[in-house]
């Protein structure tokens, strides 16, 4: 077989091994956009990087004292000012607060969370489960939020007479 | 200045009391008129009989004139009550929010405030300013009244580093902001063939002092008169006199108002007394608020094509970018002076005539002490307007905005869409838009060469959409973006080739025990007696039959022949079941072919059904509008984000990770040509019969993007998925980035090291291992016998 056939193979080794490697939830949290992130480009001939990059163990210890993602500043303050609408009573308003939120970073488990509670404020029993288990499709190892999820579930689940 | 005062408080009580008063004197007169001829008759029966003539005929021409006034009256009162305006819908694309971290180059929003009608400038202190430096911008936002609130108009300081925004500052305040939304882009808006346009503007929006100036250079005792003024009226007559021809007008702005609202052109007796007669009801019925407030709305100031520009407030959008309350001494004397001819005195196509009427505007104002004669000095030197607002200029993405009409056409009739004004928010991300338009552009030429395809004639689809709230960022509905006509995305139904076979792996791999992604399945021969006794027998696209494979890499490289097997294995059922969930309602044919995609979908569709795949099984059903509001502003209705789950977060990890390995090395690798390694995506290619349709959709992070390939006329284009669908694809997500996709996580999916060839479990002593997600239980329990054979045997498969 010819070298370039080797390399070819090489590559496409490493870039299927970069994409085995577990997904690190909290550096997905603050991509929702296209970043660089710091890849392992690789160098084809003197390597080992398939078995390195694939051999590391899940980190699969993660619970709620893994550190915080960090948070997004213009999350934290379109999910602050939600807050406030639906302090006030406008629910409305705070819904399309968490909504722009949503849209800036998709994968912030709180901010479906949030959206899901407010749905449960409107009465909007469906939408309610349907967001809570959204919220907890991108939560695992944040055990509190979960539990937040699943009491919104439980409940939207009773009013729907599930 | 002080507001101009209030001339007077007219309520309809008001009005209905003058009314009834009005007919008393009709009342005494026949009194007196059936009194008077009974002395006559004594006198002389002639005289009697004339002077009876004269007094029925005056008292039927008083009362035709009274029932006349009364039916003016009515005319009047109904075009102020009502919808005074007949407006367009106008239609909106997504704001752009700024933010810490955005990933977006100065260049890039340059782009984008420019696209807004923002000017560049040297020193920013207007709305709708920007300058740029090489690595900080500063602006001022317009601001806008978006439809859960007002985003204020904001003096910023932006600055970036490696094509992201680092720091956003409020410079007035000098303190850092979190985030603003820009003004949304206007799209487009729909409206009558020939239509008036404008941009409604309360009173107490106007500015003062662009009353003032209004009132001194049309009609200077406004505040005083009742509709007409009989000095200005006897002024202009002897000027006319004097002259031998007509060279001053003598009208009120109220008398201006009444011709526009309920005349017509011509210069007539009978037309001067009705607009005599309008005039005093006007100012009978309504305050000089309310009048000044309609003619600043009603008055023309342009044509652009069948549009007519109307009102001060959209006049200085379309000739200046900008609000009216933004507007200074310089740019509301040119709209001041336009009043009085507006094609005459406009500002591009006659700018020395502009020129010269602003300066006579700007020296009646000083003269009245309006403005000063250093502002009017100052004013006069300034550039006038050397462009119309872009922004303003006709629909450009009419295959997005079909879709758009389609959702609104569900709830609004047609009639109200085209004139009540009102103000539709939609998902459009223009960028997107763009990008995908050159793509498509771009690549029909390079494919029609490089394939000798006949001009002109190869075919193309696009739709991009936000995989977790499903919501259209772009839509291309054939190879020209500007046409009106079909739009392929919507309306051409195409078999979608292998975009079909994920939904035949994903029926597989739900049922855990029996299917993993290492799973061997058979690429073998297959014959399939159909319905009517014909045989079925599908090839694979090599030609070859590769034998046991992984069942991952059966998709990855598209076989035919493991694919029909698996499905045959797992029953039709089940596959059409998949589809279902993955968002296909369209009626199903249970064909074995259908396994290899002879289902006929619109590129809407397949986005429908990737969005499910891309939001880990929560399906979205896609949106393009937001919400609507009405002319004032008020919500009408929201398209609120929803969402079902319809698959287990497990059984997407794998798939999903199975539509990743098509990308990293299977029929769609020629993706990284255009999308860096780095970026983790997912997606498929799909192919029919002799190549009569060229599909790919794929996915990372924040976008799903399909893309069709095809002749209208269902010729073969020679293209496969990635020859074709594929390098437009790729153009588009190079153009405008896309982000990873991360697989979600699930407790109920392990990571497990495997020989992926053989279904076995490696352990941590072994140098050669891939890691796959399993289903908890379903990984592979035997165990590889290590290392020394790794080597050899699955990797000089691959080669092959």
């Amino acid at each position: 077989m010819g070298n370039i056939q080797k390399i070819t193979f090489i590559i496409a080794l490493i870039m299927l091994s970069g994409c085995l490697t577990k997904p690190d939830f909290a550096l997905s949290k603050v991509e929702s956009r296209p970043t660089k992130p710091i890849s392992v480009k690789p160098k084809p001939i003197k390597q080992k990087p398939v078995v390195a990059a694939i051999a590391e163990p899940r980190v699969n210890t993660v619970t709620d004292s893994k550190p915080k993602p960090i948070v997004h500043p213009a999350i934290a303050s379109l999910l602050k000012q939600a807050l406030e609408q639906q302090r006030k009573g406008d629910l409305s308003k705070s819904s399309a607060l968490v909504e722009r939120a949503v849209r800036i970073q998709p994968q912030d488990p709180l901010a479906w969370n949030r959206l899901a509670f407010i749905r449960l404020q409107q009465s909007n029993w469906v939408q309610a489960e349907q967001l809570a288990l959204k919220s907890n499709s991108f939560s695992e190892g944040q055990s509190s939020l979960q539990l937040r999820n699943w009491r919104i579930i439980t409940e939207a689940r009773k009013r729907q007479g599930k | 200045m002080a507001k101009p005062p209030v001339k007077k408080k007219a309520t309809a009580k008001k009005a209905s009391t003058k009314k009834s008063t009005r007919k008393k004197p009709v009342s005494t007169k026949k009194k007196a008129s059936a009194h008077s001829p009974s002395k006559q008759r004594k006198r002389s029966p002639i005289w009697s009989k004339i002077w009876r003539t004269f007094l029925w005929a005056g008292m039927i021409g008083f009362l035709s004139l009274s029932v006349y006034t009364v039916y003016l009256d009515s005319v009047v009162q109904e075009k102020f009550s009502g919808n005074r305006w007949s407006l367009p819908a106008r239609v909106y694309a997504q704001p752009l929010e700024l933010y810490q971290g955005l990933a977006l180059s100065p260049n890039a929003l340059v782009q984008v405030l420019k696209r807004l009608g923002y000017r560049s400038n040297a020193k920013v202190t207007q709305p709708g300013q920007y300058l740029k430096s090489r690595s900080t911008l500063w602006l001022q936002t317009r601001g806008f009244r978006f439809w859960d609130g007002e985003e204020a108009s904001l003096p910023l300081k932006i600055q970036f580093k490696n094509d992201h925004i680092t720091n956003i500052t409020h410079t007035g305040r000098q303190m850092a902001w979190d985030i603003v939304r820009l003004e949304p882009e206007e799209i487009g808006k729909i409206h009558p063939a020939q239509y008036e346009d404008r941009l409604l503007m309360p009173f107490a929006k106007i500015p003062t002092r662009f009353v003032n100036m209004l009132v001194a250079v049309e009609d200077k005792r406004f505040f005083q008169h009742w509709g007409v003024d009989i000095r200005g009226l006897g002024r202009a007559l002897v000027a006319n006199v004097q002259a031998g021809r007509i060279v001053q007008g003598g009208s009120t702005l109220t008398q201006q108002l009444a011709k526009n609202f309920f005349l017509t052109r011509e210069r007539s007796l009978s037309r001067k007394f009705n607009e005599v007669l309008y005039s005093g009801l006007m100012e009978w019925h309504y305050t000089k608020q309310d009048i000044i407030e309609a003619y600043c709305n009603q008055v023309f100031l342009g044509q652009h094509g069948a549009r007519a520009i109307h009102g001060f407030q959209l006049a200085s959008q379309y000739y200046f970018g900008r609000r009216l309350e933004q507007l200074d001494i310089a740019d509301m004397a040119m709209l001041v002076g336009m009043v009085k001819g507006p094609s005459a005195f406009h500002p591009i196509k006659h700018p020395q005539k502009a020129k010269k009427r602003r300066a006579v505007v700007l020296k009646l104002l000083a003269a009245q002490s309006i403005i000063t004669q250093k502002q009017a000095r100052i004013a006069a030197a300034k550039r006038l307007p050397r462009q119309i607002n872009q922004q303003l200029a006709q629909s450009r993405y009419p295959a997005f905005m079909s879709v758009v009409k389609r959702q609104l056409k569900r709830d609004y009739s047609e009639d109200d869409l085209k004139t009540i004004g009102l103000k539709i928010f939609t998902t459009l991300v223009p960028v997107v838009q763009k990008a995908a338009e050159d793509a498509v552009v771009a690549e029909m030429r390079i494919l029609e060469t490089q394939y000798k395809l006949p001009k002109g004639k190869l075919q193309s689809a696009v739709m991009v959409v936000s995989p977790q709230e499903g919501e259209v960022l772009a839509v291309i509905g054939g190879r020209n973006p500007r046409y009106q006509g079909f739009n392929r995305a919507l309306d051409a139904f195409r078999a979608v080739g292998s975009l079909v076979k994920p939904a035949v792996y994903l029926s597989a791999l739900l049922k855990s025990d029996r299917y993993t992604l290492t799973t061997l399945i058979n690429d073998q021969a297959v014959e399939i007696k159909n319905s009517d006794g014909s045989i079925w027998a599908p090839k694979n696209y090599d030609n070859v039959a590769h034998g046991q494979v992984p069942l991952f890499e059966a998709l990855a490289k598209s076989y035919n022949l493991a694919t029909v097997h698996l499905g045959m294995d797992v029953g039709l059922d089940s596959v059409i079941l998949s589809l279902r969930k993955l968002g296909v309602i369209k009626p199903i044919k249970p064909y074995p072919s259908m396994l290899l995609g002879t289902l006929e979908m619109s590129p809407y569709e397949v986005a429908q059904m990737y969005q499910t795949y891309a939001s880990g099984g929560f399906f979205a059903p896609l949106r393009s509008i937001r919400s609507v509001l009405d002319a004032n502003n008020q919500p009408l209705n929201r398209y609120p984000l929803a969402i079902e789950k319809r698959f287990e977060t497990a059984p997407m990890i794998l798939i999903n990770r199975a539509m990743q390995a098509v990308i990293d090395f299977g029929s769609a690798k020629a993706v990284r040509r255009y999308v860096s390694d780095s970026i983790s995506l997912a997606g498929k290619t799909g192919t029919t019969n002799d190549a009569r349709d060229s599909w790919f959709a794929g996915f990372g992070g924040d976008k799903v993007g399909v893309v069709w390939v095809g002749f209208d006329d269902n010729r073969s284009t020679k293209l496969s998925g990635a020859r074709g669908a594929l390098k437009i694809w790729g153009r588009i997500m190079q153009q405008v980035g896309i982000s990873s996709y991360a697989l979600p996580s699930a407790e109920a999916v392990h990571w497990v090291a495997v020989d992926p060839n053989r279904h076995l479990k490696v352990d941590d002593g072994c140098d050669e291992k891939v890691t796959f997600p399993y289903v908890v239980g379903s990984e592979p329990q035997a165990l590889a016998p290590c290392a020394q054979k790794s080597e050899s045997d699955w990797f000089d498969r691959w080669f092959e």
